[in-house]
């Protein structure tokens, strides 16, 4: 079995195990959810060629799951290692303003990293995805 | 052990209100008539706490043979009966609470959405000599 086959069944179990322990409201293991981000960006840089085309997405792609992991971390640190994502918002002070710069900071490179994939930028049918990501910003002020 | 008062008894007669104890061994219902109740408050003289002098309280017992009340708390219109089983204590028999699966289903939602993205972002690399072997195939 290749490594990044291996990295994949990692995530996949530990992912699993973190839904499972929310959903049976059990403590199962600890700072899953940064441990399953942490191998998805192992796969990411497994499955990076040092050359070829992409290199910049690749490398955006790589920030953002790095900040991904960053603000998990955080989370679970405040939480007891089992707070991520129920309790994502509920930082105060200096530590919410860097959750939520880490958090933007990921958004936007994950949003870059696909938007270098695109031939062509405008289209009928990115409507939809530009609107609901225009939206998205004000759903905590609900 | 939990107390959740059961609605739904005001508009027939019998008991005024039911209040429900349960543990995974069993339940207990306190059975209380109000109007029995104020009667007989009417007729006996209270004591410094507000209830009447030499008074028990009925004994909520969680296993399933309840005894019902003591005589006195059953002529003032309180009685323990036993109830159903409340299944809600126990996490292997309860019916799935999907109020409360809402963090998992969001931790799925984003797990799977970044594992997405990464895989299709990373694709996995060709190994040398895969192609021509699926040519020849």
């Amino acid at each position: 079995m290749r490594a990044d086959e291996r990295v994949s069944w990692a995530f996949m179990a530990v992912a699993g195990l973190h839904v499972a322990g929310l959903f049976l409201d059990r403590r199962l293991l600890p700072y899953a959810a940064t441990v399953a981000i942490l191998m998805l960006m192992a796969l990411g840089l497994l499955r990076s060629p040092e050359s070829g085309r992409h290199r910049w997405s690749r490398r955006l792609a790589l920030a953002g799951l790095a900040s991904v992991a960053m603000v998990t971390g955080l989370v679970n640190a405040r939480t007891g290692g089992f707070g991520w994502p129920a309790w994502s918002t509920a930082g105060r002070g200096g530590r919410a303003l860097v959750e939520a710069t880490l958090l933007a900071g990921a958004g936007s490179a994950l949003g870059a990293a696909v938007l270098c994939r695109v031939r062509r930028l405008l289209r009928l049918w990115h409507l939809p995805a530009v609107l609901a990501s225009a939206c998205y910003p004000c759903w905590p002020c609900r | 052990m939990n107390v959740l008062p059961t609605a739904g008894h005001n508009d027939r007669p019998g008991p005024d209100r039911v209040l429900s104890c349960g543990s995974p061994r069993g339940t207990a219902e306190l059975r209380v008539d109000a109007v029995r109740v104020v009667e007989s408050a009417r007729q006996v003289s209270l004591g410094p706490s507000g209830l009447p002098p030499g008074w028990v309280p009925p004994r909520l017992d969680a296993s399933p043979g309840v005894p019902s009340a003591d005589a006195d708390a059953a002529g003032a219109g309180i009685a323990v009966v036993p109830g159903p089983p409340d299944w809600s204590a126990s996490m292997w028999y309860a019916p799935i609470d999907w109020s409360r699966s809402g963090p998992a289903v969001m931790a799925a939602m984003l797990l799977l959405g970044l594992a997405a993205l990464t895989t299709a972002l990373f694709p996995r690399p060709i190994e040398t000599g895969q192609a021509w072997t699926s040519i020849q195939a």
